[in-house]
């Protein structure tokens, strides 16, 4: 067993080891926290970061794409990192990506790093405030608060310790906050982690790379 | 009245009650043949004067020649490594100033100078400024440096020894070689506690020069008289770094005679366990107990010295901290808690006691564990063998030179000729080669590998007069933000919810509460009530059971010296001769030890094995000290698993480390034998530590230094947070993206050089594979096993795969879970 199904609802989605989730029923693939161009904005910036993350969060990508072939992308927010207008290089590298998956149709909510998004609208089909497709919530921001509808949600880079036998590993996880929400990691490859500990009503599963575990 | 400058100086000495010593007038005259030099005297033996007394004679020899051509302007730049001694240096070099009778201006430029000073200082700069290596640093990164150095006669720098050995001390070489080149002539003179190496110590102060400087050795070390507080009841105190209450009581004892105390501690956490445990035994005594550390508010530590300076305090507690400061009046009794590890530490923490001439400088140890009490002995016999620590300078430190660069990009621009010249003029980078400094220029102007060419990317740029000069307004100022060697994890602030600020905190301390979790901190306790933007609000707590802090780097490696004359006690011990009342407590205890296993010697490297609950337990005790140790059971775990295939858990101490793992193989002398070969030394360690996180780790540092890494504005902690990446992600994205970048080299060698101690491991395994090896299988922990078990701290060293390692944890939480 290398994938792990949860239930949101009447919601069956299935937690990928690569940071992402597929949406069995609707065909569709979860991803949120790209964060594409985060290099070259540090270097815009004089912090000498190379270059190498964008075009391996963009393959790693088409690997999972290839793997699942979904008829739809969601990008659950901070698809960039920074603004697009000082970086001519990435919003080409990004419409050449969408060329070569030009099949595909692509939702993105606009997170709090993509004030730049919407000059991509016509490739993506952006929503501003979170959006809703097929009885499941799309948010950015983790809802705050009960709720009584299903939703995913990105933004918060959750990671998680595990602790046994003196051995300590730091692994992303999707967190389950609630019977009706989920968090997932982040995907894009510069991107850091806020360590989510255990508590009472929440499930974490971390990933390996290789696999989905079940913790709590 | 006396006509000589000289003579007005013994005048003035006169007033004051003093005779100008020999080693004083040795260092005047050398000042006055324009040469420079290293003094090296006693605390409290009036080195500071016989630095300052050469430039105060040549001002006195200008103005009795009438000389109006001299300028005005900045002639001696005092650099101090610690901005809280700057006040009390000024204090005292402006009264010698004042004594001779020269209208000189003497003021501190530190990092809490305001703006309007700053910009005084610049239009009219005074005679004599008192700084930090950091603000130095800071003075050349603005325009103009040639006019602001040219007419610089002299720097002086004050507690050599704290600096030399540090990116600090390699930072000022730097900024040392950049004024000799404004101000060719220029004369430097440093002030050094005792140092195993201090001729050394000298030439890397000086420069590679031509002529060799003098080294002017003051009233030779004082007598030392060195005692321990022994334990009640024999033995029975606790084992590991908790502060037992028998000693309490004895410590009490010894603070409640009249007089002033200072107690010092070797880490932050120990110093806010033991001044709440002394406030909470005389709580009447709240004000006259103080307590001193480097996370505290400065405005609170300077009330601390000044109330020290002025006998208010009946006790301070202290960390290193209060180690240095050159003249504070000294107090009754000094009191180590904890051994000091090292021999020069602990000779000058007890110089703080009695300072008059001739008096025997007192210091009381009190051991937190019963081991400590062989330490304390040895540190007697060490001081009385003259075998005193070394401090080595750092070599080609590619990241501190980095960013000295960029200072002089902000600064006056520079060339690559001349500055190369000048770089390699320094002791710290005399060696560096053509391909290092060509890597670091392209690091500061391109900003990555040399085939990649990033357009976006303008820290430092190439002008057509071929000067190099910083990429612009924005990034130079935040450039001057980041000058500096010293690192830390984040400081959050903390905060009352009121608003009054108590002091700064490490993030990864915060991180781990969650809001209502009591913590004790600046002697309070608090409770933490949330975070926001890099401050953490509190409130007081009642409540007695609280966390404390455990800062970084409050781990101190018991020098070879010590370790040397620690396994030479033993030797004794087990020969049956405890001589000294320290080894007579340890009597029962080693004996025990002696009964179970034996004692390890000079020549015989004891292990031990032993099974428990936790698995098995591999104990090997080489006595190389903490770092050393790491390293070697780094090594050895590795090499165990390249047989076997295992996860250990790696603990060490000064004395030994343990590896515990599920089960080990059998281990015969051969197997031992091998994995202690002194062969392929080098390439083993680095493939042990590819698994393992020191590397990255080390990083962090380097990362911050050479401006990888924006730590923000102060106050502007959220606008920044876009540029902020944690330095374990960019040392993934470097190691990726552009593996030949030389500062991941630099991380490798300093973990090897100074992380490791590799020199010290490569003579600890030579030293072994001469030695007899005694191996035991013991039933329990042993005496000497027993603080490794306690203490714990954890490295990981693995050969299993990630999926194996996740497969087994998640195993063991789920047959955890099963059980409940």
């Amino acid at each position: 067993m290398t994938r792990l199904s949860v239930d949101l609802a009447a919601i069956t989605l299935t937690l990928l080891p690569e940071c992402a989730i597929y949406w069995p029923e609707q065909n569709a693939l979860l991803i949120a926290d790209l964060h594409l161009g985060k290099a070259a904005a540090f270097r815009r910036e004089g912090i000498a970061i190379p270059e190498g993350d964008t075009a391996n969060t963009l393959t790693r990508l088409d690997n999972l794409l290839a793997a699942y072939q979904p008829e739809r992308l969601i990008l659950l927010g901070d698809i960039l990192h920074s603004r697009l207008a000082g970086d001519p290089m990435l919003e080409a590298q990004i419409r050449d990506w969408r060329d070569s998956q030009s099949a595909l149709s692509v939702i993105a909510i606009i997170g709090n790093h993509d004030r730049d998004l919407v000059s991509l609208n016509d490739i993506f089909e952006c929503y501003q405030q979170g959006g809703e497709y097929a009885g499941l919530r799309l948010c950015h921001h983790p809802p705050e608060g009960p709720q009584t509808q299903p939703w995913v949600a990105g933004h918060w880079h959750p990671v998680t310790s595990l602790r046994a036998g003196g051995d300590q590993l730091r692994l992303p996880a999707f967190i389950q906050t609630s019977n009706h929400g989920i968090v997932l990691p982040a995907f894009g490859s510069l991107t850091g982690g806020m360590p989510i500990s255990r508590s009472a009503g929440q499930k974490r599963y971390p990933s390996s790379g290789e696999r989905v575990f079940a913790i709590d | 009245m006396s006509t000589t400058a000289t003579g007005i100086l013994e005048q003035w000495f006169s007033t004051q009650g003093w005779t100008p010593a020999a080693f004083q007038r040795d260092a005047w005259r050398a000042y006055q043949n324009a040469q420079s030099g290293l003094i090296h005297s006693a605390t409290g033996s009036g080195k500071s004067l016989a630095a300052w007394g050469g430039p105060l004679i040549a001002g006195l020899n200008e103005k009795l020649a009438g000389d109006q051509t001299t300028q005005s302007g900045l002639k001696v730049v005092w650099i101090t490594p610690l901005r809280a001694l700057a006040g009390d240096t000024v204090e005292n070099l402006s009264a010698a100033v004042a004594g001779v009778g020269l209208n000189w201006r003497v003021e501190k430029r530190t990092g809490d100078s305001n703006a309007s000073v700053r910009n005084r200082q610049r239009r009219t700069p005074p005679e004599t400024l008192v700084t930090t290596p950091e603000s130095l640093s800071l003075l050349l990164s603005y325009a103009n440096t040639q006019t602001q150095f040219a007419g610089l006669e002299a720097v002086i720098v004050d507690e050599w020894h704290e600096l030399i050995g540090s990116k600090r001390g390699v930072q000022l070489e730097l900024c040392l070689a950049r004024l000799r080149q404004l101000s060719p002539g220029l004369r430097t003179w440093g002030l050094s506690a005792t140092l195993g190496n201090l001729d050394e110590a000298k030439d890397c102060l000086l420069g590679i020069t031509q002529t060799p400087g003098r080294l002017i050795q003051g009233p030779g070390a004082r007598a030392l008289d060195i005692q321990s507080l022994l334990p009640a009841n024999g033995v029975r105190f606790p084992w590991a770094g908790h502060l037992g209450t028998d000693m309490l009581s004895g410590v009490l004892k010894h603070i409640d005679a009249p007089g002033s105390c200072l107690l010092f501690t070797n880490t932050r956490s120990q110093a806010e366990r033991w001044f709440a445990s002394i406030l909470h035994a005389r709580s009447d005594w709240l004000e006259g107990l103080g307590l001193h550390h480097g996370s505290i508010d400065r405005a609170l530590r300077e009330r601390i010295e000044t109330g020290l300076a002025a006998g208010e305090f009946r006790c301070v507690v202290a960390t290193s901290s209060l180690d240095l400061g050159v003249d504070f009046s000294p107090v009754d009794r000094v009191i180590q808690i904890g051994s000091p590890k090292g021999v020069a530490r602990l000779a000058q923490r007890a110089g703080r006691s009695g300072h008059q001439p001739n008096a025997k400088s007192r210091i009381l140890c009190v051991p937190t564990h019963a081991l400590e009490l062989l330490e304390i002995a040895a540190a007697r016999r060490a001081w009385e063998h003259g075998d005193v620590e070394s401090r080595r300078p750092l070599r080609n430190s590619l990241d501190v030179l980095a960013q000295h660069l960029v200072t002089l990009a902000t600064g006056d621009g520079f060339s690559a000729t001349e500055t190369l010249a000048e770089v390699r003029s320094t002791y710290a980078y005399a060696t560096l080669t053509d391909k290092q400094w060509q890597w670091v220029v392209m690091f500061i102007t391109q900003g990555g590998p040399v085939f990649q060419a990033y357009p976006e990317f303008q820290r430092v740029v190439k002008g057509i007069d071929q000067r190099y000069r910083i990429g612009g307004r924005q990034l130079a100022n935040r450039h001057r933000m980041s000058i500096g060697t010293i690192t830390s994890d984040a400081a959050i602030t903390v905060r009352y919810q009121g608003g009054g600020e108590i002091g700064s905190i490490e993030e990864s301390f915060i991180a781990r509460l969650r809001p209502g979790d009591v913590f004790l901190f600046a002697g309070k306790t608090l409770e933490l009530i949330r975070v926001r933007d890099l401050t953490a609000y509190v409130r007081r707590a009642s409540a007695r059971r609280s966390a404390i802090p455990r800062w970084q780097g409050g781990r101190l490696a018991l020098s070879s010296e010590l370790a040397g004359h620690v396994l030479t006690l033993l030797a004794e011990a087990s020969a049956g001769r405890y001589h000294t009342p320290e080894l007579k407590a340890l009597q029962p205890l080693l004996q025990v030890q002696q009964r179970w296993s034996s004692l390890p010697e000079p020549g015989r490297l004891l292990i031990e094995r032993t099974l428990s609950r936790e698995g098995e337990h591999l104990l090997i005790f080489p006595f190389a000290g903490r770092l050393a140790h790491e390293g070697l059971a780094t090594l050895v775990a590795w090499r165990l698993g390249q047989v076997n295939p295992a996860t250990f858990s790696l603990s060490v101490n000064d004395y030994g480390f343990e590896l515990l793992t599920q089960t080990l193989p059998e281990i015969t002398e051969a197997t031992l034998r091998e994995v202690f070969s002194p062969e392929h030394l080098l390439d083993d360690l680095l493939a042990a530590m590819n698994a393992s996180e020191l590397t990255r780790r080390q990083f962090r540092d380097i990362a911050r230094i050479a401006g990888l890494i924006f730590q923000g504005y102060p106050g502007q902690a959220k606008t920044a947070r876009q540029l902020q990446a944690s330095s374990g992600l960019i040392f993934d994205t470097i190691e990726r993206y552009d593996p030949d970048n030389q500062l991941l080299d630099q991380a490798r060698r300093e973990v090897l050089d100074d992380a490791l101690e590799i020199q010290r491991i490569r003579a600890t395994l030579e030293a072994i594979s001469h030695a007899q090896i005694v191996l035991h299988t013991t039933k329990r922990l042993t005496p000497l096993a027993f603080p490794l078990w306690a203490e714990r701290l954890r490295n990981r060293l693995t050969t299993q795969s990630w999926q194996e390692r996740v497969a087994r944890m998640v195993d063991q939480l789920e047959k955890a879970a099963n059980q409940q």
